[in-house]
């Protein structure tokens, strides 16, 4: 028998079999409230996050709909997850940006110390980022964390929009060579 | 023009995108290969990030929450979704103790413990007070043979439908000392016409066995208990619901609505 791959309990939850739903929660569990921990630094709203997460699978609709044509299941919920965390991030900003539009880019701007400072336990993909230079980490962190328009990266950035796609890009790229390499100074130490 | 939407592939990406703007993007990037290939290197680029993040602890009691939203806020309920207030007990076991409570119907302090604890929802109390009525009047006409035994479930099983017609149902099994009994409890059914019944079967190795018919209250609500006398020791794979042209068919005529595998 073995233990079911995510692919089966993907089907058995879409037949409403609740068993099925739990081993698929505690398979993911930590590791996606990591992803929304990370991205909204708020335990509340990720635990919003976890909710409609697994509300989405629950109803197998829209934005829970996993099929083969979507990659691997892993990377599709890890997706979903990323989404639903800068969409509620999206929202709440958009409740603060009543008190203070015009502000609010400004606010977008993450210093990049800062952001270090407040990663009390480093990780690999702090020290990958640590190692770009300043503007490329502040792309990824708009495109990636925050999730930002292109045209609002363009303006926080100030770059004109059409080089903003090659920019994050570019910058992702470095931060997927830093990755490979510090695995590599790991496993030789 | 082309151009213009590739500068899309970013909002795209993070689903900025209004939803017309966001199928238009799609029917472009069906015509377009640069943005394929460009939306697949981002999702390359990105899909393996949060493997390298340092994982950190959910908060205490966050799976109970989790599941719980999930269950109560489940646009289509079911009776099996109840759960005791305050209860430390995981949210899967309410589904036991739904069916539990259902298989001693015939007890009347059952109504009472019942009505307490679907109170927590009412829309799921209303279906419920409907199939325990129906059940209860099921077990009335059963009334000669005098169950004192407390039933315990020895299996449950959500029949699920076989397309999407929004029914619903449940199995359970139970045996109070007097030997194993199927309950199955259905709601949201369509209506029934003439002699028309719904027929439950048990099935081993495709051979369907006659378990008991039901008909349905104007809800869609309805059930049926059978005692399985007998025939406990032979291995039923699953058990299944169908609508039958009139009652007492031996094989079934219409095509199978709900299934669950026992």
């Amino acid at each position: 028998m073995g233990k079911p791959t995510d692919k089966e309990l993907y089907e058995r939850i879409q037949m409403k079999d609740k068993a099925a739903l739990e081993l698929m929660y505690d398979r993911y569990e930590k590791l996606l409230y990591s992803l929304a921990y990370r991205i909204t630094k708020d335990p509340h709203f990720s635990e919003e996050v976890m909710q409609d997460v697994f509300m989405k699978l629950w109803n197998g609709k829209g934005a829970g709909q996993y099929n083969e044509d979507k990659g691997k299941f892993s990377s599709w919920l890890l997706t979903v997850t990323r989404n639903t965390s800068i969409d509620l991030l999206r929202k709440k900003k958009e409740v603060e940006y009543q008190w203070d539009e015009r502000d609010s880019l400004q606010e977008e701007i993450p210093s990049v110390e800062k952001e270090v400072e407040d990663q009390e336990k480093r990780d690999e993909l702090t020290e990958a980022m640590d190692t770009l230079p300043d503007e490329q980490q502040r792309m990824i962190y708009l495109f990636y964390f925050q999730g930002l328009s292109q045209q609002n990266i363009s303006k926080v950035c100030e770059l004109p929009v059409g080089t903003v796609k090659g920019r994050i890009r570019l910058a992702l790229k470095k931060l997927r060579e830093n990755l490979a390499t510090e695995r590599r100074v790991d496993h030789g130490k | 023009m082309e151009n213009k939407r590739c500068d899309y592939l970013i909002d795209y990406f993070n689903g900025l995108l209004s939803e017309n703007d966001s199928r238009q993007f799609e029917q472009h990037l069906q015509q377009c290969e640069d943005c394929q290939k460009e939306l697949q290197e981002f999702k390359a680029l990105t899909e393996d990030l949060p493997l390298h993040m340092k994982q950190v602890d959910p908060p205490e009691g966050m799976k109970d929450r989790v599941l719980d939203h999930v269950m109560t806020n489940d646009p289509v309920p079911s009776n099996q979704f109840i759960k005791k207030k305050n209860s430390k007990l995981p949210i899967w076991s309410g589904v036991l103790a739904a069916a539990l409570l259902l298989s001693v119907g015939v007890n009347i302090y059952t109504t009472v413990e019942m009505q307490q604890l679907s109170s927590e929802n009412e829309n799921l109390n209303a279906q419920l007070s409907d199939a325990q009525l129906a059940i209860s009047e099921l077990q009335e006409e059963q009334e000669d043979e005098e169950d004192t035994g407390v039933a315990s479930p020895e299996q449950t099983a959500s029949l699920v439908p076989l397309e999407e017609n929004g029914f619903t149902g449940m199995a359970t099994v139970t045996d109070n000392g007097e030997g194993p009994e199927l309950l199955v409890q259905v709601q949201n059914m369509e209506a029934l016409h003439g002699d028309e019944v719904y027929q439950v079967w048990l099935i081993e190795e495709e051979t369907p066995v006659a378990s008991g018919s039901f008909v349905i209250d104007e809800h869609g609500v309805g059930g049926v208990s059978y005692h399985m006398s007998g025939e406990m020791e032979q291995n039923w794979e699953s058990v299944a619901v169908s609508k039958e042209p009139q009652p007492g068919n031996e094989q079934p005529e219409g095509e199978i609505l709900l299934e669950s595998e026992l």
